[in-house]
């Protein structure tokens, strides 16, 4: 009995802290309320862009049969266009080489 | 005068109270030898030996690797979200990135690896212990090896940060400094031993950090196994769960790095010899682990921020400026200070109930405000930066910092507090224990007792000194004034009839006072009296 009025004795100057101590633990205990309401109400969530939801069974197969299969392409080009037998092989060779001048401008040239 | 090559030696405030120990040392001059033999003198000085201290190392050793266990085996049991995912997800190779960031995201297994051979080792040691059965000598080296090879491992992570960024890590140097100053020279009435004090910033920076880290790390994977599964074919849904995923991680870090500086603060309790155990003295340890996981966290943090600046929108310059200036004793510190305080308190307590009370009330303060504070101060910036714009200097100098530290802010009123009514007890204390050694005998006259009592007064009494007679009395003064104010420390944890070696240890304060009294440089005039005119 006395042992414990001894201790709660001793123990009495440390009141004052241990209420101290008290406070901030009350004090945690709300803001950390206020933390996991803003938290699960999703207030400080980041915002991401939306992405197209993939298909459950995962991206679609390639048909094994019915698939249509490309024409054949042509392998021979024309040479020449249509309706013409074909291009011309020789060119003229004999084109004049003088050529009229400009005649004179009054006043000169601009 | 005075005095000696020893009397203008730094005055041992901290010496150990063993047999044998500092005091006589302090008394009689120290003895010539090396600087190891020194440094290792003063660490076996400082640090108990004895079996029971050794017994609760080992018990806080177990309980962190068995917290590390536990995430390893969560990490194992969590659902796989994406096919081919390994069993542990921190072995994941999602992108292969070279340079410091590739080799910090793989220090995780590293850690992995090195954590199972630590306890393989450890394992061994102690088999090799209760197999021999070794000497008292050999008994404390392998215990202390074991520690080692165990907890070493987590230390990796905050070192490979600081090596990675050692200009980081320099710039944090000087406001981390100032602060493990003020917290050395702000207690009163008794300190706690400046060794005591780096090995509390130690643990916070290596211990807190790498185990916190490392514990994350595999949390982030379990938690993301758990809450992603069913999730795999929604890529929106998916990216939701991770978001989801890092606000439960916010919590678990919170609950993590609060145990682990708990169990920091009440190992240091027990291993470090020191004169006074009460709120003050956890408050300042507290604060020192959180100073030391500050410093490693700021060097992360500014390096990442500044490199990421274009997408996080935050430089690695205002990081520094936020944390290592005006935030510099918030967050980690101001949490570490209020866990600390509670731990403290609850070694002074005498009742079972006190006890519980104080050390959970400073648990739950210091991981709820840790939580809240994430959550809190990023909804209100969000809030607030809707009207204000982001970075210019109101924003940079004065809105960002404020959103920061308003809600840390009751926390460290509160710290404060503490530290004002624990130190207002303290002095209450000292004058009560003060009194009654010199009513009880001679090792404190009562004209010296109220110099004793007030730290105002006692600084005078040594500028005084100073102008009167010098330096080297003032030095000398000083330490016989350390001296009466250990054997006033003693006096006031050990109120009651004494006898065995509680008494022996008050004998041995008593004798080495009048030691130093009777010292050349200590005259009787060197202690003012109250109303002695001084010039």
């Amino acid at each position: 009995m006395d042992d414990t009025r001894a201790a709660e004795a001793a123990d009495d100057p440390l009141r004052p802290q241990l209420l101290l101590l008290m406070a901030g633990a009350v004090i945690g205990v709300v803001l950390l309320g206020a933390a996991l309401v803003i938290d699960l109400t999703g207030a400080n969530d980041v915002r991401t862009p939306a992405v197209p939801t993939m298909p459950s069974g995962g991206l679609p197969t390639m048909p094994s049969q019915g698939v249509p299969t490309m024409p054949n392409l042509p392998t021979l080009f024309p040479t020449a266009p249509p309706g013409a037998t074909g291009a011309p092989t020789e060119l003229p060779t004999n084109l004049p080489t003088n050529l009229p001048s400009i005649p004179q401008i009054p006043g000169g040239a601009p | 005068m005075t005095t000696g090559p020893g009397d203008t030696g730094p005055p041992r405030r901290w010496s150990p109270t063993v047999p044998g120990g500092g005091h006589h040392g302090a008394a009689g001059g120290p003895p010539q030898a090396s600087g190891v033999s020194a440094a290792r003198a003063a660490v076996r000085s400082a640090v108990r030996d004895d079996a029971e201290a050794r017994a609760r190392a080992l018990l806080v050793v177990r309980l962190t690797i068995a917290l590390y266990l536990a995430e390893l085996l969560l990490n194992l049991l969590r659902p796989h979200v994406q096919p081919h995912e390994p069993a542990l997800s921190i072995f994941e190779r999602t992108t292969r990135l070279s340079g410091s960031v590739g080799r910090l995201l793989a220090t995780p297994r590293t850690v992995f690896w090195l954590v199972l051979a630590g306890i393989v080792a450890g394992v061994l040691l102690q088999v090799l212990v209760m197999a021999t059965r070794p000497d008292e000598r050999r008994a404390r080296t392998l215990t202390w090896l074991t520690v080692a090879v165990v907890l070493g491992p987590f230390g990796l992570i905050p070192l490979t940060v600081i090596a990675e960024y050692p200009l980081q890590a320099l710039a944090c140097v000087p406001g981390t400094a100032f602060a493990l100053a003020l917290l050395h020279f702000g207690q009163r009435f008794s300190r706690i031993p400046a060794m005591m004090l780096l090995a509390a910033f130690a643990w916070g920076a290596l211990v807190v950090f790498g185990l916190g880290r490392a514990a994350s790390n595999l949390a982030f994977g379990t938690l993301y196994g758990f809450m992603g599964d069913g999730a795999q074919s929604d890529l929106t849904r998916l990216a939701e769960r991770q978001y989801d995923a890092l606000d439960v991680v916010v919590v678990h870090s919170g609950v993590v790095n609060a145990l682990v500086v708990a169990a920091g603060v009440a190992l240091l309790l027990v291993l470090f010899r020191h004169r006074v155990t009460d709120a003050v003295t956890g408050l300042v340890v507290g604060a020192a682990i959180g100073l030391g996981y500050n410093l490693v966290e700021s060097t992360l943090i500014i390096r990442l921020f500044g490199t990421l600046s274009a997408f996080t929108g935050t430089t690695g310059g205002f990081e520094y400026w936020v944390r290592q200036s005006i935030g510099l004793l918030g967050g980690q510190v101001a949490f570490g200070a209020v866990l600390g305080a509670g731990f403290g308190l609850a070694a002074q307590a005498r009742r079972r109930g006190g006890r519980t009370r104080a050390a959970l009330a400073g648990l739950a303060a210091a991981i709820c405000g840790a939580i809240a504070t994430e959550t809190l101060a990023a909804w209100l910036s969000r809030i607030v930066h809707d009207h204000v714009s982001v970075g210019g200097p109101l924003d940079t100098l004065v809105v960002s910092p404020f959103l920061w530290l308003l809600p840390q802010a009751p926390f460290i009123v509160v710290a404060v507090l503490l530290l004002a009514v624990g130190t207002r007890a303290r002095a209450a204390a000292a004058r009560d224990a003060v009194a009654a050694e010199a009513a009880s005998g001679t090792a404190i006259t009562r004209w010296e007792a109220p110099f004793l009592a007030d730290p105002a007064l006692r600084f005078w009494s040594l500028v005084s000194t100073g102008r009167l007679y010098g330096r080297g009395s003032a030095l000398a003064l000083r330490r016989l004034q350390l001296a009466q104010l250990d054997l006033a420390a003693w006096r006031w944890q050990h109120p009651g009839v004494l006898d065995g070696p509680a008494k022996e240890e008050g004998d041995r304060l008593r004798a080495r006072v009048m030691l130093l009294r009777t010292r050349p440089g200590i005259r009787p005039a060197a202690a003012p009296r109250p109303g002695q005119v001084t010039p």
